[in-house]
């Protein structure tokens, strides 16, 4: 059974085709990283799966439920959790307040309270290597700290599928091996994963299939190491004539 | 643990204090201290609204207005008694405030602060023109209790008192539970909290409703405390900006700030203010710019951050932030 399964789904922003017909499924315990250039409508397909857009059209199904069209808080609520592009921290709360809340109104939200939550709070900072920091505020993190509370909230909502839109952006060399690592920890412990990612180590390092995206369509689909063979791909990256001197026709 | 046994002490201290007051102070200080009481639970009301979950409300006096009106028009047009007329200021502004959330919460931002406004205004106009139910510019008249001015003055005392008490235990219990996390998250971003989880319209709309129900049962011990009310006196605009000028004084966001807030700015406007009559909305205007430029977290930052941290160089940082 598919744990997420996205439908013909299209998207456009007044005369903008953000999305076109995007077909594609998702494994229980798979990660998939999700590539393509600029614009090509990765953060929007994250936007629309996550319920801040509505699709134009398309359906979108989470374990066997129609979710297209739900608010993000409910589609939050279901299992998915993600994180943002731009960090989205609550800033005048400290770290662990932070984590909390993602608890606090996550799928488990019913299981607890405002002292458990920080408690089990303490313990996901504790993972990600801010056990030092639970009572700093996030203006006095590092961006690389950030990223990581930025991956702890939405950790903290008990996700069965983690939205990851480019968490390791800006990230020093030893940063991005840690956030490797993290993913991979949480993928071990059952979580699926779609990442939106631009270094390529990273997404070599984790992902077990990757879709490419280029000017709203799918252009490829597969294991990492046939996609980055694939001429369109290349194309899309490169541009064609790179892609002809490559030797691809 | 010892912090702890402070703070109850002083608690049970000040709470003494104000409990004998009125036996030995004159009737002066006593209606002061009423003042200064409901200012304490408007300050307190707006706070859950506006200081946590960052909603910026300048038509919190839609709901003080709402909530006399609807204690006069229950006891003068109905013959009903004071209490039932007490649960009407509660009630009735609280399904206002529920009706106004569908309308408002559409808005956000600066366009949300002239909203509120509007729906102050709205409210006034047509409460002034309702004149079969309100009676209008004419104002209402309550009944008069068949009390002692002296008596009268500990009544009401206790009234609001008791309703500040009330109404500050509610405050801090609500931002310490789960809904405070949920107003905090929508104050510092509402993308944010919504994708974590958190039904956003839902927990302003619950908030929104909360702030109104303390503010309304303020409005209807004020009318039958004051026991002449009319649109422009009820309904004056400068109500909710006493209430949000007294919040940031004091440091929004928190339980104690509103408080200071309220009791320094009660306080200066009693000595000073007799002075300055034309001029004071003027000194009033001024006082928040300053607290917003220079102390934008008020007395509580200063406060919290104690005498090693308040030095020239923070003012200057405090100003930067707001790019001057």
């Amino acid at each position: 059974m598919a744990l997420l399964r996205i439908e013909n789904v299209s998207m456009s922003f007044g005369g903008l085709q953000a999305l076109s017909d995007i077909s594609f499924e998702i494994a229980e315990r798979e990660v998939v990283a999700l590539i393509g250039p600029n614009g090509a409508g990765k953060t929007t397909l994250m936007n629309v799966i996550n319920g801040v857009y509505s699709p134009n059209k398309g359906r979108i199904w989470f374990k066997d439920t129609q979710i297209t069209d739900w608010p993000p808080h409910a589609v939050g609520r279901v299992g998915i959790g993600r994180t943002f592009q731009i960090e989205e921290p609550f800033k005048n709360m400290t770290t662990l307040e932070n984590i909390a809340v993602g608890f606090l109104f996550g799928a488990a939200r019913r299981k607890v309270r405002v002292k458990g939550a920080l408690e089990e709070g303490g313990e996901i900072l504790r993972e990600l290597g801010l056990g030092e920091k639970l009572h700093l505020s996030v203006n006095q993190l590092t961006t690389g700290e950030r990223k990581r509370l930025e991956l702890g909230k939405a950790l903290s909502m008990r996700p069965d599928l983690l939205l990851l839109d480019e968490v390791m952006a800006g990230l020093n060399h030893r940063e991005i091996e840690d956030m490797i690592n993290f993913v991979k920890r949480v993928h071990q412990s059952g979580v699926s994963v779609v990442i939106i990612e631009h270094v390529m180590k990273a997404i070599m390092a984790v992902s077990e299939r990757v879709v490419v995206l280029h000017h709203g369509s799918l252009i490829a689909d597969g294991p990492p190491e046939n996609v980055v063979n694939d001429r369109r791909v290349i194309e899309a990256y490169l541009g064609p004539r790179y892609a002809a001197a490559r030797g691809f026709r | 643990m010892k912090s702890w046994q402070t703070k109850s002490l002083t608690i049970l201290v000040v709470m003494a204090g104000l409990v004998v007051i009125p036996f030995f102070a004159s009737g002066y200080i006593t209606r002061f201290l009423t003042a200064v009481f409901m200012y304490l639970i408007l300050t307190q009301a707006w706070n859950l609204f506006g200081g946590y979950t960052g909603y910026i409300s300048f038509g919190h006096v839609a709901f003080f207005g709402v909530g006399a009106y609807s204690t006069a028009i229950c006891m003068t047009k109905l013959n009903l008694p004071f209490h039932i007329g007490l649960a009407a200021s509660a009630l009735v502004p609280t399904i206002v405030a529920l009706g106004l959330s569908f309308i408002l919460f559409k808005l956000r931002g600066h366009y949300f602060v002239m909203g509120s406004l509007a729906i102050a205004e709205v409210f006034r106009e047509i409460v002034s023109n309702m004149t079969s139910v309100t009676e209008g510019g004419m104002g209402i008249t309550m009944p008069l209790l068949p009390w002692e001015v002296e008596t009268l003055n500990k009544v009401f005392y206790f009234l609001m008192l008791i309703t500040a008490v009330v109404t500050a235990i509610t405050v801090l219990i609500t931002v310490r539970s789960r809904y405070g996390y949920a107003f905090r998250a929508i104050r510092d971003g509402e993308l944010g909290a919504s994708a974590i989880g958190i039904n956003t319209t839902l927990y302003k709309t619950f908030s929104l409703c909360l702030s109104a129900l303390f503010v309304g049962i303020t409005g209807g011990i004020y009318a039958y405390w004051i026991t002449y009310i009319e649109p422009n006196n009820v309904f004056n605009a400068q109500i909710s900006i006493l209430m949000l000028v007294m919040v940031y004084l004091g440091g929004r966001g928190t339980i104690l700030g509103p408080i200071l807030g309220a009791s320094v700015l009660e306080l200066l406007s009693e000595i000073f203010w007799v002075k300055f009559l034309t001029i004071h909305t003027a000194i009033l205007g001024i006082m928040i710019v300053v607290v917003v430029l220079f102390m934008p977290g008020g007395i509580m930052e200063l406060v919290t951050r104690g005498r090693a941290g308040i030095s020239w160089q923070w003012f200057k940082q405090n100003l930067t932030r707001y790019k001057v």
